[in-house]
């Protein structure tokens, strides 16, 4: 059993999708996934990952963001997306995307990706969640593994 | 955390939606050598828990008491990461310092790896947990 943080719910390995009220939140639909965990991860090794905390693969990351969220067409701000891991996978089914990382290292790669793989619609910029989140609107703001 | 997410309440358009993948507040590694089709699980890692992963749920949880969000999904599973030898899984645990491998789980690991078949991995399995926020008003 993983305890899952958001609104208290728990959640185990096994069993059936189920629908149910939140225990956040009264009269509202929230739908808690149930079944055995799932499996984000074709396999990536040190080499592939940005840091200690091994990224899953980031095609698997997207399709499990978008089977939840629906990124198509949408308006996206990402924040803290390092080297544009995830971003680049993405861009290219969203409308329009916002991205800020605090470190500039990262955002000079991220852009460079975005250029060699002619990702036009990604902008990326060297800001600090703190200050960062702002302009828009947008239809999704995402935090991927940003602990800020 | 949280005033992240008050900053993305700000931003997000009327029901706009929160995107929150984290690792889970609470889980265990998994250590296990992978090879060709097949893997040996080998045991599981001693991890405390991560003050910031903890605080990012918790900032979850107020950003919907605070009323300003409405959860949309919950939801949770695993992913899996390899490393070529021992030197990378050293370099693994002294970037997260709040695991560690016991002695009699170090010693099953070293035997297993001298042993193992060609092309075999060191194989860690963590889990994650996703949440979807509904901006709400």
């Amino acid at each position: 059993m993983y305890k899952d943080g958001a609104g208290g719910v728990l959640t185990h390995l096994e069993g059936d999708v189920q629908i149910e009220g939140s225990e956040a939140e009264v009269g509202q639909r929230t739908r808690v996934d149930r079944r055995r965990g799932e499996p984000l991860g074709k396999i990536s090794d040190r080499g592939e990952n940005d840091d200690a905390r091994g990224y899953p693969d980031p095609l698997d990351e997207t399709r499990i963001i978008a089977r939840h969220a629906g990124l198509a067409g949408r308006d996206v701000l990402e924040v803290g997306c390092g080297n544009g891991r995830l971003t680049l996978e993405y861009a290219g089914r969203a409308g329009r995307v916002v991205a800020i990382e605090p470190n500039r290292e990262m955002i000079r790669e991220a852009r460079a990706r975005a250029r060699s793989r002619a990702i036009e619609n990604a902008l990326f910029f060297a800001r600090p969640a703190q200050t960062g989140i702002r302009g828009g609107p947008f239809d999704v703001v995402l935090f991927s593994w940003s602990l800020c | 955390m949280v005033d992240a997410l008050r900053s993305a309440r700000r931003v997000l358009r009327r029901g706009g939606l929160v995107v929150d993948l984290q690792p889970a507040a609470d889980y265990t590694p998994r250590l296990a050598i992978a090879y060709g089709g097949g893997r040996k699980e080998l045991g599981a890692i001693t991890r405390t828990p991560d003050e910031s992963v903890v605080a990012a749920h918790r900032a979850r949880r107020i950003a919907i008491a605070e009323g300003g969000f409405s959860l949309l999904v919950s939801t949770h599973g695993t992913h899996r990461t390899r490393y070529r030898g021992l030197a990378d899984l050293r370099w693994l645990l002294r970037q997260n310092e709040n695991w560690r491998i016991e002695p009699p789980l170090w010693r099953r690991l070293v035997q297993t790896w001298a042993r193992r078949p060609e092309g075999a991995e060191i194989e860690v399995r963590r889990a994650f947990s996703l949440a979807v926020l509904r901006k709400r008003g």
